[in-house]
């Protein structure tokens, strides 16, 4: 009579033996001593490794995991809107810097040096839509720009870049 | 888009399912804090691969399966030239202090203890068999290796089980 092999000893425990198989095992076993035993001591094992309880976690790990979230990315919508708040602040940055430079360097008025600089702009960048708009009957594009009024550009910029920055920092913080 | 995306949904996975993530972790590396950075770890890495998981299923196998592999990643870490070696035995320590001694006496620390001595895939293989009862085909797809390899892994871990705990009967 030739004994159970350990393979067939572990299927039949972890019950993926075909029934006439599990059948046989049990026939066997019911009358082999020496399988009987190394069966014993395999179902032992079972047996013991079912006596391990459950730790307790006594330190909450969730907000360990949520404070490395990487930051979801912002909606579109909002993707958006910061991308037209730089676009629109670099360039009042650069009106500004055009100002501030004058100003410094050549002791020329501010506004005169503004007026020349969006002039000028104007012809370069705009000449077709200008035209356009004097096809409509619409004003000449012309915007003078005081001392005062470089201060109010200066003060928008600082509020856009301060929205979209808190908007970024609040995002950061979130993740 | 998985539900997992709500921040708000995946903290209530966290609280719901972190103690059975950090006693799987428990069973296979064996001391509390690498268990609690391996159970961190390991909801890390769900929040990354949460395009896996599958709406309407239970997040808890899934969460254990991936588990199983940080833990087995942070052994070979440790221990890489003795992960694979059937012969590996985690070094006892020399010097147990009185909470060790007491604990040596109780069973679950035996227990433990003698899950310890397996090398990391037999561990793996053990727990995902006798704890998350998953079928040899499920072990070797969690673990990404043969089924062969899987079956003979899991007999010669029982096999050595059975010579260790031979006192503990």
């Amino acid at each position: 009579m030739s004994h159970l092999t350990e393979e067939t000893l572990n299927k039949y425990l972890d019950e993926v033996l075909d029934p006439s198989a599990h059948l046989s095992v049990e026939a066997h076993l019911a009358s082999c001593p020496a399988c009987q035993n190394r069966f014993n001591d395999l179902q032992s094992v079972f047996h013991t490794l079912s006596l391990l309880d459950e730790k307790t976690l006594v330190r909450d790990l969730a907000p360990g995991v949520l404070a490395r979230l990487p930051a979801p990315p912002l909606p579109l919508g909002w993707r958006l809107v910061l991308a037209i708040q730089a676009g629109l602040a670099m360039g009042l940055l650069g009106a500004i810097a055009q100002v501030a430079l004058g100003f410094l360097g050549s002791q020329i008025d501010a506004r005169l040096l503004m007026n020349a600089w969006i002039d000028t702009f104007g012809r370069i960048s705009l000449r077709i839509p200008t035209l356009d708009l004097h096809m409509l009957g619409l004003p000449g594009y012309s915007l003078p720009i005081s001392a005062p009024a470089s201060i109010v550009l200066l003060v928008v910029v600082t509020v856009l870049w301060g929205l979209g920055n808190a908007r970024l920092l609040r995002n950061g913080h979130e993740a | 888009m998985s539900t997992i995306d709500d921040r708000d949904t995946f903290a209530e996975m966290i609280y719901q399912s972190q103690t059975a993530v950090y006693n799987v972790a428990y069973r296979i590396l064996g001391n509390v804090q690498d268990a609690e950075d391996a159970a961190q770890e390991t909801f890390l890495r769900a929040y990354r691969f949460r395009h896996t998981y599958k709406d309407g299923y239970q997040s808890g196998p899934w969460l254990k399966r991936i588990t199983v592999n940080v833990c087995l990643q942070r052994l070979e870490k440790a221990y890489p030239t003795q992960s694979l070696d059937e012969d590996w035995l985690q070094p006892p320590d020399p010097h147990p202090g009185p909470q060790e001694q007491t604990e040596a006496c109780d069973l679950q620390a035996r227990i433990q203890a003698e899950l310890l001595r397996l090398p990391p895939r037999y561990r793996a293989v053990i727990e995902l068999r006798h704890y998350q009862d998953l079928s040899y085909q499920e072990i070797a797809a969690v673990l990404n290796r043969p089924l062969s390899d899987v079956r003979s892994d899991l007999f010669r871990a029982r096999r050595m089980l059975a010579q260790n705990m031979k006192d503990l009967r």
